[in-house]
């Protein structure tokens, strides 16, 4: 089958405040979310696949330090607090993978675990793959989950194993990586699962200070309908992300 | 039987306060821009298009940044063509080449071959210079992350002017960044183009690209 060709915008005609579309063509990149839902045995319960449609702003406030050797001030974190985003040496932006809930660890440094003097400490829940509760509409400026389920065993909370990456494969003109967390349910009730995403960490680059850094939510997508977590149950999330050329 | 396109033309009109796309719903994609001035500051052409080709070293190096690997196995092929395994430094990524450095930043060249996911390199790169067949390179600017109702995105801008006393032609443009081992920096292709007709810069204009990076929900 013939290969559609890239649609094009014709200026003359944008300066008229026209935007043609020519050509339908293939997406450069989709991002897929798999949800599954398992018992306490494994036995499968739930599986559902969706197309993730929300690479959030951020991901892009995340990115440009490292393409352009430049900082950005001013980007809100997940706790809507203001933090500058150091440029890639020192700063450790766009890392997602996590350890699980209960550890902690330092956001790293030019590829390093520092000490306490350098390193922001965090706790593996904190980023990485994360759920929550809120089905609000997306949009490209949100800063964060509506309602992040916390790590834990108590009301309301989940236990978060660690975010993963792994199963990298290419055959042309395809090419894709996934990004796993699971969530356990021992909460005693249950959880109903309306939101998920992805949440990063970025230091500010100040040695010495560097506790100053914040998480950053890089990808939101509702999930609809919610997934209704049972106590006991094991939730999985994978986001897939894939090339086509 | 020749397949035949069933998508009729459509417009839309833009509005002042909107990034302007070509990306779908849901889609991470880029925006390519391209105009060519004279020396008078004069646009003799300018058109948009959607960026074809993310190529594998982009996902590997994107893997690579989201995992925060100090040690990788990939085999990542730079544009020499030689594989290597770069790990998550401060080199990850960086495109900010200077003017007149052709080893990364935006790229351009004169091969029309089709690209494909394995591509490591242009085909046949213009060398920066005021010689026969080659452009000289501007250094690499950036737009700051922005955002509309639906489409964020960033700018990565590259000037290629032409004092070379000839028309050059224009046919695939790509972006080039630095990724390093714990000793080497090195330069990896992660976008391909192919400009179908080409881009005609005649001598003593200048070729201005931008590529946009671009979500959509």
């Amino acid at each position: 089958m013939d290969r559609l060709s890239p649609l094009t915008i014709d200026h003359k005609l944008q300066s008229r405040q026209k935007l043609v579309r020519r050509r339908r063509s293939d997406k450069m990149i989709k991002t897929y979310v798999t949800i599954e839902r398992r018992n306490a045995d494994g036995v499968l319960l739930e599986k559902r696949k969706q197309e993730s449609r929300s690479w959030l702003r951020h991901f892009f406030d995340l990115w440009y330090p490292l393409l352009s050797n430049t900082s950005l001030s001013d980007i809100h974190s997940v706790d809507n607090v203001s933090h500058i985003i150091a440029v890639g040496y020192n700063s450790g932006v766009l890392g997602v993978g996590s350890p699980a809930g209960a550890c902690d660890t330092a956001v790293p440094i030019n590829g390093v675990f520092y000490n306490a003097d350098h390193g922001m400490f965090l706790s593996g829940g904190s980023f990485g793959i994360v759920v929550g509760t809120d089905d609000t509409p997306v949009t490209p400026q949100d800063n964060a989950l509506v309602a992040k389920v916390a790590h834990g065993e108590t009301s309301g909370q989940l236990l978060h194993g660690g975010t993963e990456l792994y199963g990298m494969t290419f055959v042309d003109p395809d090419g894709s990586f996934n990004i796993r967390r699971y969530f356990t349910n021992v909460s005693g009730a249950e959880i109903d699962i309306a939101e998920c995403g992805i949440n990063s960490p970025a230091n500010d680059g100040q040695w010495g200070q560097s506790r100053n850094g914040g998480i950053y939510c890089i990808c939101r997508d509702v999930v609809s309908p919610a997934v209704a977590v049972a106590d006991g149950e094991i939730l999985s999330v994978v986001y897939t992300v894939a090339i086509t050329v | 039987m020749d397949a035949k396109l069933k998508t009729k033309p459509s417009s839309k009109v833009i509005r002042p306060d909107e990034i302007t796309s070509l990306l779908q719903k849901g889609e991470f994609g880029a925006m390519l821009d391209f105009t060519v001035t004279d020396k008078d500051g004069k646009v003799t052409r300018q058109e948009s298009r959607k960026s074809e080709s993310y190529v594998k070293q982009f996902l590997q190096i994107l893997f690579i940044t989201m995992a925060s690997s100090v040690v990788t196995t990939h085999n990542i092929q730079d544009t020499a063509n030689v594989t290597r395994n770069p790990i998550r430094d401060g080199n990850t990524f960086l495109t900010e080449a200077g003017s007149g450095n052709t080893s990364y930043g935006i790229m351009v060249g004169t091969d029309t071959t089709p690209v494909t996911i394995d591509d490591y390199s242009l085909v046949a790169p213009i060398a920066h210079g005021s010689g026969s067949g080659q452009v000289q390179y501007g250094g690499t600017a950036f737009g700051a992350p922005s955002a509309d109702s639906t489409t964020s995105q960033l700018t990565i801008t590259r000037n290629f002017a032409n004092n070379s006393g000839a028309l050059i032609t224009v046919n695939e443009i790509a972006l080039y960044c630095k990724a390093a081992d714990a000793n080497t920096i090195y330069y990896f292709m992660i976008i391909r183009d192919i400009i179908s007709g080409g881009i005609d810069i005649p001598d003593g204009q200048t070729l201005t690209v931008n590529y946009r990076p671009q979500a959509t929900i």
